[in-house]
């Protein structure tokens, strides 16, 4: 049962906030095990080729780390576009689709190994954490930009001479990549560790910048450059876990934009593209007007009695 | 439930329906077998070697 953090003292909130944050870290901390629990392929340096990789894990998790199970959605995506036989990839769009009707952005908030290792970033005490960098609404925009230029048009249009499509994102943007995949091979990896030149160079600069940039700002790559993110957030609104606002139980106060670390106007829109669910605005509601819904059982949060 | 609630479920279900129509497609057509392909291997771009 959520426990409404500020119906009580400021040490019970606080409280409340700390046990829920960790059980969405330990969530997130085991499907990024699970996902990428193949223990031969962290021994040897290789990855894993059986049947779980003909499936899509939900969050980012590169199909290239030595111990991933199952395939990344928008490395595969990439890779049946820019082969010669297909322009358009059912499969994937049908996994997405999937995948973002059960959960919307709550595979951002509680399953991505990637947000869990932002997550944990932000938590490193810094002298001035940020709510936002400056141009922060334009900065949203580049999502669509990676979307569809690095992910969709390049990996058509971008052809090797043998007729291959690039798969943009992956070469030259996915950090998960790099931190998953990437270190960890050319740890491993002998061969790999050869062939190392400017381009892993990049990647891992852009990398270390962005987990810097995670200690000062909660999520700085979910907010500004991932496609999956905002594909998910399309699935929000429609979702079988998402968000419902009741006025007649507000009171205004806001405090669930106050608690929200991406400053969304959560009584307007309880189901913005831009929530990664992280479930604080529930937790600090202080009158139970915001709840998460699911089938079968509606109204899963719960007004804590306050005497 | 609400008529806006009963509203959101239904386009809640035709996605779901719509999802496995497209995946159904996706692995008559032969992409699930790409993705496999793709994902058994070391993927050079995605740890930077390209």
């Amino acid at each position: 049962m959520d426990r409404r953090a500020t119906s009580g003292s400021p040490a019970a909130a606080a409280s409340c906030f700390k046990k829920r944050e960790k059980r969405r870290n330990i969530t997130q901390g085991a499907f990024a095990c699970l996902s990428n629990a193949w223990l031969p392929g962290w021994l040897s340096g290789g990855t894993y080729s059986g049947a779980g990789k003909y499936f899509c894990v939900p969050g980012l998790s590169c199909y290239s780390c030595p111990g991933a199970l199952g395939a990344c959605p928008l490395g595969a995506f990439q890779a049946v576009i820019g082969s010669r036989q297909f322009q358009f990839s059912f499969y994937i769009i049908g996994w997405l689709s999937l995948i973002g009707a059960a959960a919307g952005r709550y595979v951002c908030g509680w399953i991505c190994p990637f947000g869990l290792v932002q997550d944990l970033l932000n938590k490193i005490p810094a002298i001035k954490k940020m709510r936002a960098l400056p141009g922060e609404k334009w900065l949203r925009r580049l999502r669509w930009v990676v979307l569809a230029g690095l992910v969709c048009l390049a990996p058509l249009f971008l052809l090797d001479p043998i007729g291959q499509g690039q798969p943009a994102f992956c070469k030259w943007l996915c950090p998960s990549g790099a931190l998953m995949a990437g270190w960890p091979l050319a740890l491993l990896n002998q061969a790999v560790r050869q062939a190392l030149g400017w381009l892993f160079a990049w990647k891992s600069g852009f990398l270390i910048t962005l987990l810097g940039l995670a200690i000062f700002l909660y999520r700085p790559f979910c907010r500004y450059l991932c496609p999956l993110g905002l594909i998910y957030g399309f699935f929000n609104r429609y979702a079988l876990l998402r968000h419902v606002h009741a006025p007649e139980e507000c009171r205004a106060c806001d405090a669930c934009q106050a608690a929200c670390p991406l400053s969304i106007a959560v009584r307007q829109k309880p189901n913005s593209p831009d929530c990664i669910r992280c479930g604080r605005c529930l937790t600090a509601c202080p009158t139970n007007a915001l709840k998460l819904i699911r089938p079968g059982a509606q109204m899963v949060s719960r007004r804590r009695s306050t005497d | 439930m609400g008529n806006r609630d009963q509203k959101t479920y239904s386009v809640t279900i035709l996605l779901f329906a719509v999802a496995a129509v497209m995946l159904l497609i996706g692995v008559t057509r032969g992409e699930a077998l790409i993705v496999f392909t793709k994902a058994c291997r070391i993927c050079l771009e995605c740890i930077g070697i390209g």
